[in-house]
């Protein structure tokens, strides 16, 4: 009885070892060769990954990003092979360093039982190593100059041709039908304040707007011919500062007035009657005139100024 | 709310016939209180638009005694709270005090429950009472136990505080400063003001008594005046422009001021600018509110709502040379 257990236990065994050595044998390898173990800094070297597995089975490719010390120069796509019921992935790394000393290519692990062995990697500046060569560093990038080759040249001439006698042709074609720009005429401030009121009076413009409109040009109007920052200001402040501006005193206070009604109808919401609209109106117009005549008047007195110079006994000398 | 031009008219009436107190307050208030106009005239914007306001300024500009004279014109309550590093919560909120002979708490009210509140130096009580106070001011109750009480009305506070370079001081952080509606800088007064203030100290010339001039529910009729106030959608883009300026001055060719803004005014100084803008309006007694109003309040409401960077805090800017910036880049509608 003990026997026969004996030889039960003796062949499952067998069976057992004979299994898992058939299974081991069956299993896929990766192996990992360089062309070459001693390189300088910088001089690239190939390495090959191959894996060999049985052909029916799946074998994931192995992912190699980074190697400690090592940069990847390129790296070639996966060549794939069967070969004896045998498949073969291969794929081939270009790979430099710029660290000089020994390191290792450390083993790529495809599985437990499956990896590489680690490859050594002599990393040296100079070869054979000279102590009495200077020290030369690595240089920066230094930038080439575009230069077109020869066997181009006459295309690009070509090329340039071609385009400008199309541009002669679209203008020789369209240019005569193209209205000619009109030539821009230059406008002091006062006149252009003057025709944007005769285009506000013609225009039938809602009140609110017409008020805001009203305001708008005399704050442009001030802005650019008295050098006042009325854009700004508020109401009140920009009758403070145009005061220096009049000389009649019962214009000031009705374009006061004019500019407190405009307030009115721009926060308000006040609806005013049309003839307060002819009257504001009438009142910036006269405003505007006003302070170009005083600006004028104020210019002209500082020309004289400047040609007439008076001695302490009255006496005036003419400049030339 | 749109309102039509006739509204806003009857409303123009209803606030000159109701803004009558504000000549006689700071008629009745000048008899004591020499100079300070602006003072006063903030301590109402506060009042009639539910705010509050920080003072800051050195001691004896009679801040104490503008708060207490307006307290007494209006014929309401005012307390004063002396902030100091060892008070606490329950000195100014109140507390639960146990009465022997009635064998039970019983809730005894803190100084808080007043009308008006004088917090003076409230930089020098530590961060937890200043926040007790500033949960009252926001909340407009206080909570002793079990209880929530609400505090009356009208309620404002009027805080004060000195330079923070003073040392044991706790500085108020941002956003507990930004829940007043207005930081006011007190400054000196005018020689021929001071000459005055002297002849009243010095040489024994007697002060009026302050005699009330308006009550508590016409105050509280005006402040509901204030919040009908109009306030037209330009008025409101106009503040909204300030207050972005401060925010992104690149969008308005402000781009020197980049790098001395830490950070621009919250949206609760656009609603603060848009209230006291309103209540410039009603002490001006128009039932609209137009630029001018906006900008004669525009330092007060904002200088505590600007971070400056620590460039600008080299160059010697202040928040205000910041608005002036802002000023000069927005346009007026």
């Amino acid at each position: 009885m003990f026997k026969k257990g004996a030889w039960i236990i003796g062949v499952l065994y067998l069976l057992t070892v004979g299994l898992h050595a058939s299974l081991y044998a069956q299993g896929p390898t990766v192996t990992a060769s360089v062309d070459k173990n001693k390189i300088l800094l910088g001089e690239p070297v190939l390495l090959t990954l191959e894996i060999r597995a049985p052909a029916a089975d799946k074998v994931q490719p192995l992912k190699l990003d980074s190697i400690p010390h090592f940069e990847f120069l390129s790296k070639d796509s996966i060549a794939k092979e069967d070969t004896d019921g045998q498949q073969v992935i291969r794929q081939y790394f270009r790979i430099t360093s710029f660290d000089s000393g020994r390191w290792a290519i450390p083993p790529i692990v495809l599985s437990a039982e499956a990896k590489t062995a680690s490859i050594l990697m002599d990393v040296v500046f100079t070869d054979p190593f000279d102590p009495s060569q200077p020290y030369h560093d690595i240089q920066d990038i230094r930038s080439v100059p575009f230069k077109l080759g020869k066997q181009f040249e006459k295309w690009w001439y070509m090329v340039a041709l071609l385009l400008i006698m199309i541009t002669l042709a679209v203008y020789w074609m369209t240019g005569e039908k193209r209205p000619r720009a009109e030539a821009k005429v230059y406008k002091s401030a006062y006149a252009r304040a003057k025709q944007q009121l005769e285009a506000l009076k013609a225009s039938k413009v809602p009140e609110n707007r017409f008020y805001a409109r009203l305001v708008e040009i005399l704050r442009a109007f001030l802005s650019e011919r008295a050098g006042v920052n009325s854009l700004q200001q508020t109401s009140g402040d920009l009758v403070e500062k145009i005061k220096p501006l009049f000389t009649d005193e019962s214009l000031y206070h009705s374009l006061e007035q004019v500019l407190a009604l405009c307030d009115l109808v721009k926060f308000a919401q006040y609806d005013p009657e049309d003839a307060e609209a002819q009257s504001a109106y009438e009142v910036i117009q006269k405003g505007v005139d006003h302070i170009e005549e005083g600006i004028r008047h104020a210019a002209k007195l500082k020309k004289e100024e400047r040609a007439h110079s008076v001695t302490e006994s009255g006496e005036v000398i003419h400049k030339k | 709310m749109a309102k039509t031009g006739e509204e806003i008219r009857q409303l123009n009436e209803k606030i000159v016939g109701a803004g009558y107190f504000v000549d006689a307050l700071r008629k009745e208030i000048g008899q004591v209180i020499v100079g300070q106009h602006h003072m006063l005239d903030r301590l109402l914007i506060g009042l009639l638009s539910n705010g509050h306001v920080l003072l800051e300024g050195v001691p004896g500009l009679a801040k104490t005694l503008t708060i207490k004279s307006l307290a007494t014109a209006i014929q309401a309550d005012f307390n004063r709270i002396q902030f100091t590093p060892d008070l606490l919560p329950a000195d100014v909120i109140g507390t639960l005090i146990y009465n022997q002979q009635q064998n039970e708490f019983v809730v005894r009210r803190g100084p808080i429950f007043a009308n008006f509140i004088l917090a003076d130096e409230i930089n020098r009580a530590p961060a937890k009472v200043q926040s007790a106070l500033l949960e009252a001011m926001q909340e407009r109750q206080v909570t002793i136990g079990d209880h929530t009480y609400k505090l009356d009305d009208p309620f404002l506070v009027l805080a004060t505080q000195n330079p923070l370079e003073q040392e044991g001081t706790y500085p108020l952080p941002e956003a507990q400063v930004d829940r007043f509606i207005m930081k006011v800088i007190v400054r000196y007064p005018e020689m021929q003001e001071e000459q005055l203030i002297l002849r009243h100290n010095v040489q024994g010339e007697r002060l009026p008594p302050i005699r009330p001039v308006v009550n508590i529910q016409e105050i509280l009729d005006a402040k509901s005046l204030v919040r009908d106030i109009y306030l037209d959608e330009k008025v409101e883009r106009y503040i909204l422009d300030i207050v972005f300026a401060t925010r992104y001055p690149g969008r308005y060719q402000l781009e020197k001021l980049t790098p001395l803004i830490s950070y621009g005014a919250s949206p609760r100084g656009s609603i603060n600018l848009a209230l006291a803008g309103k209540a410039q309006a009603f002490l001006n007694k128009r039932g609209f509110v137009i630029p001018e109003d906006i900008r004669s309040v525009i330092y007060d409401v904002l200088r505590h709502r600007i971070g400056l960077t620590y460039e600008a805090e080299a160059e010697n800017i202040a928040a205000e040379n910041i608005i002036d910036e802002v000023l000069k880049a927005v346009n007026v509608p």
